[in-house]
Order: C-alpha cells, then sequence, then structure tokens
C-alpha cells in the first residue's frame, strides 16, 4: 500500500527534481533538487507500457486526464490493485507503473 | 452428484453447480478468436452454454472497447468467468483477479498462472500461492491446473471448490492427451465438480471427457476457429449432453477379446465336435 497521501502531511514527502520548461539559469542547473516555480509540474509516470508526462496529482486526476473518467475501468499502480474509490487518495510519483485495462473477450 | 459410483437417475437430478450457482448446460465457452463479435454471440447462444469466460485488457480507445464489449456480453444474460490470462506470477494473478472483480462485478475468477510461452502450462507454485491469496480475500477462484493431484490438494485446502485440468495445452486442439491421468483425478475427487478446460479440438473429445465422469467442458478455440462457429457450438453442445447421458447410463465394460452378441443356441449348421461342416469336410 502507498506510504504517503495528500492528507498525510506528517509522512515523507517526495522530492522531485524536474528540469523547469523554461530555459534554465546555471544556477538552477547546477543545484542537485530543482523546485519550480511554476504552477503545473510535470514529471514520467508509465502508463500502460508506454512513457506519459503528466501533471496528475492523483490516480484519479490521471484517469480523468486520459479522458476515462465516467468510463468502467479497474486501475493499478506499481502492481498493486487500486480500487476505483481509492483513487482520489492515490498519489503518484516519478517512474509510477500504471495500468489502466477494460473489459475483452477471454478463453 | 459428482460421485462417479452414484450415476443420477434422472435429468432433474443432474444439476451442476458451482459455488451455489447452478447451470443447466455443462458447456462453458470462451469469448476470445471469433471472426466478430456478432459471431461470437451467437455462438455462445447457439451453444446454450450459461458461463463464458472474458478477460482484461489495456484500454486505450478512452474505453469504448471495453464499453462495447461489455455491453455484449450483459446481453447475452449469462454467467461470466473472468479470467488471469497473460499472468505468468501469482502477484500478476492477484491484481488482475482484483480488477476484474471490480469490472466484471463477480467473486469468480478462472486463475491462469503461466509457467512457460510454449506450452502456456500452468505455473503449479504459482498457482497454488495465488489460489491461497485470493481465497482469503473472498474470491470464488476456478483454477486451471494440471492433473498433478499434489497441486489438486492444495488448490482444494486453499478454498477451490472446483478444479479444472487441461485435456492439452491450451489452443492445440489436441483433445485429452492423458486420459489415464483424468481418470486418476477424478477417482480420487469424486465430490468435486471437475471441468476439462484447454486443448479440446473436435466434439467427441469433449464427450470423451464427459463419458469420463468429467463434470463439464471448458473450451474456445474449436468453436471460435471452426469454419462455423454457430454451427460447432451446437455440435459441441450436442456432444456434452451426448457424454453426459452416456455416463449417466453406465457404459459398459470392455474387455480384451471377443464376446458374441448374437447368442450361440441356435445359430444353423453349428457342430458341436467343431465345425466339419463349416469347412465342407464329410462328417
Amino acid at each position: 500500500m502507498r506510504p504517503a497521501t495528500v492528507e498525510n502531511p506528517a509522512a515523507k514527502p517526495h522530492t522531485l527534481s524536474v528540469i523547469p520548461a523554461s530555459a534554465a539559469t546555471e544556477d538552477q542547473l547546477t543545484a542537485t533538487t530543482t523546485t519550480t516555480t511554476t504552477s503545473a509540474t510535470t514529471f514520467e509516470v508509465t502508463v500502460n507500457g508506454e512513457p506519459h508526462a503528466t501533471s496528475a496529482a492523483t490516480l484519479d486526476a490521471l484517469v480523468g486526464e486520459l479522458d476515462f473518467a465516467g468510463v468502467r475501468v479497474a486501475t493499478a499502480v506499481n502492481g498493486d490493485f487500486v480500487p476505483a474509490g481509492a483513487r482520489e487518495k492515490t498519489p503518484l510519483e516519478p517512474g509510477d507503473k500504471i495500468e489502466i485495462v477494460s473489459a475483452r473477450q477471454g478463453g | 452428484m459428482n460421485k462417479i459410483d452414484k450415476i443420477p437417475g434422472d435429468a432433474t437430478d443432474d444439476a451442476l453447480t458451482f459455488y451455489g450457482e447452478t447451470v443447466s448446460s455443462r458447456m462453458l465457452l470462451g469469448t476470445a478468436l471469433y471472426p466478430s463479435p456478432q459471431v461470437m454471440a451467437d455462438a455462445v447462444k447457439a451453444s446454450g452454454c450459461q458461463i463464458v469466460t472474458v478477460s482484461l485488457r489495456r484500454e486505450t480507445a478512452r474505453g469504448k472497447i471495453g464499453a462495447r464489449f461489455l455491453e455484449l456480453i450483459n446481453g447475452l444474460g449469462v454467467h461470466v468467468l473472468p479470467n488471469t490470462a497473460g499472468c505468468r506470477t501469482a502477484k500478476e494473478a492477484v491484481t488482475t483477479a482484483r480488477m476484474a472483480r471490480e469490472l466484471f462485478d463477480t467473486p469468480w475468477i478462472k486463475l491462469e498462472v503461466i509457467a512457460n510461452d510454449d506450452t502456456l502450462q500452468p505455473d503449479l507454485f504459482g498457482l497454488v500461492e495465488a489460489a491461497v491469496e485470493l481465497g482469503r480475500d473472498g474470491f470464488q477462484v476456478f483454477p486451471y491446473t494440471t492433473e498433478d493431484l499434489g497441486a489438486a490438494e492444495r488448490l482444494v485446502s486453499a478454498g477451490c471448490q472446483v478444479l479444472m485440468p487441461w485435456g492439452a495445452p491450451i489452443g492445440t486442439g489436441r483433445g485429452l492427451a492423458n486420459p489415464y491421468a483424468l481418470k486418476t483425478m477424478r477417482n480420487y475427487f469424486p465430490e468435486i465438480p471437475l471441468v476439462v478446460d484447454a486443448g479440446i479440438g473436435a466434439p467427441s473429445h469433449a464427450a470423451q471427457a464427459m463419458e469420463m465422469g468429467y463434470d463439464a467442458v471448458l473450451l474456445n478455440t474449436a468453436v471460435a476457429k471452426a469454419a462455423d462457429p454457430v454451427r460447432m457450438a451446437t455440435a459441441f453442445a450436442q456432444a456434452i449432453d451426448a457424454g453426459r447421458a452416456a455416463f449417466c447410463s453406465g457404459l459398459m465394460q470392455s474387455r480384451d477379446m471377443a464376446a458374441p452378441s448374437t447368442p450361440v443356441a441356435g445359430t444353423p449348421f453349428f457342430d458341436l465336435d467343431g465345425s466339419a461342416s463349416r469347412r465342407g469336410g464329410k462328417s
């Protein structure tokens, strides 16, 4: 299960190492961690095996971003099932592997 | 009843029950590989089956593919049995099962954990591990397994109330590759519903399984890849009915030496001293 939730600030916050989209100054590039001043931070995750850049803070936001809101899909993050009701409370981190699946034929 | 020494008396007490759900058809049909969704739906209807297997896959087209399939399946009015096809570890299978339970709204799961790409054979270790975890999580597991009795006992201990041993590797159409082992398994678990699942190619294979006392047959490729899937679905349904009726009727004992079916007494030209009249010689 996920160690940190959006509502649990006591948990260790994840650190984003992001090169800002705007042209970086020498100072910014030499810093080991960078915090951006822009409001939307994009990071890389993998969705259904493909790299995907997102600024979604939660799994629910990502599902919405991908136009699956209101669609009958099931989700897993890093190999663990995430029930639909828990997507809002599931934060995303860079490098997360997300699976979004739906009903299909099978033998 | 599933005891092989108690042959059901008539059709009304010959019900098949999985986890408390009673069905009237002993054919389970897969939904994959058909030329079109309509042919699949027609084959399901023609077969009279009441349980179809389904799966789940990565969604790409904003949910439209999944939505269309669900609509089609829901219109058939049958039980769905989601599978964990493609899973190679217990963890993958467990997570897939949980996603399937939410998607299809059923605790039933056809549990597949596959060891090898060439044979698609069950990975018995992963299968048992996944069955234990899913059993604890309230699933009603239909394990796709081999004829291995040790694995079967562990699956039953894990809560499985049905076993589904293979006939032959998935999609090979070879029929019952090891009927001796399947007979042994039937004798070893007289009370549990047993379903032959995988490798069926022809209705005669399905009939053979039913004649052995198996409770049902699950097949997909043999119908979907037939030249006329809808007609083949009917053929399979008839074969499964015939096999079951044969089992219930008590098959004759086979023997090595001939035993005449026509009585000997009263045979014309019959000579007790050894057929001199047949040789045309003088007696």
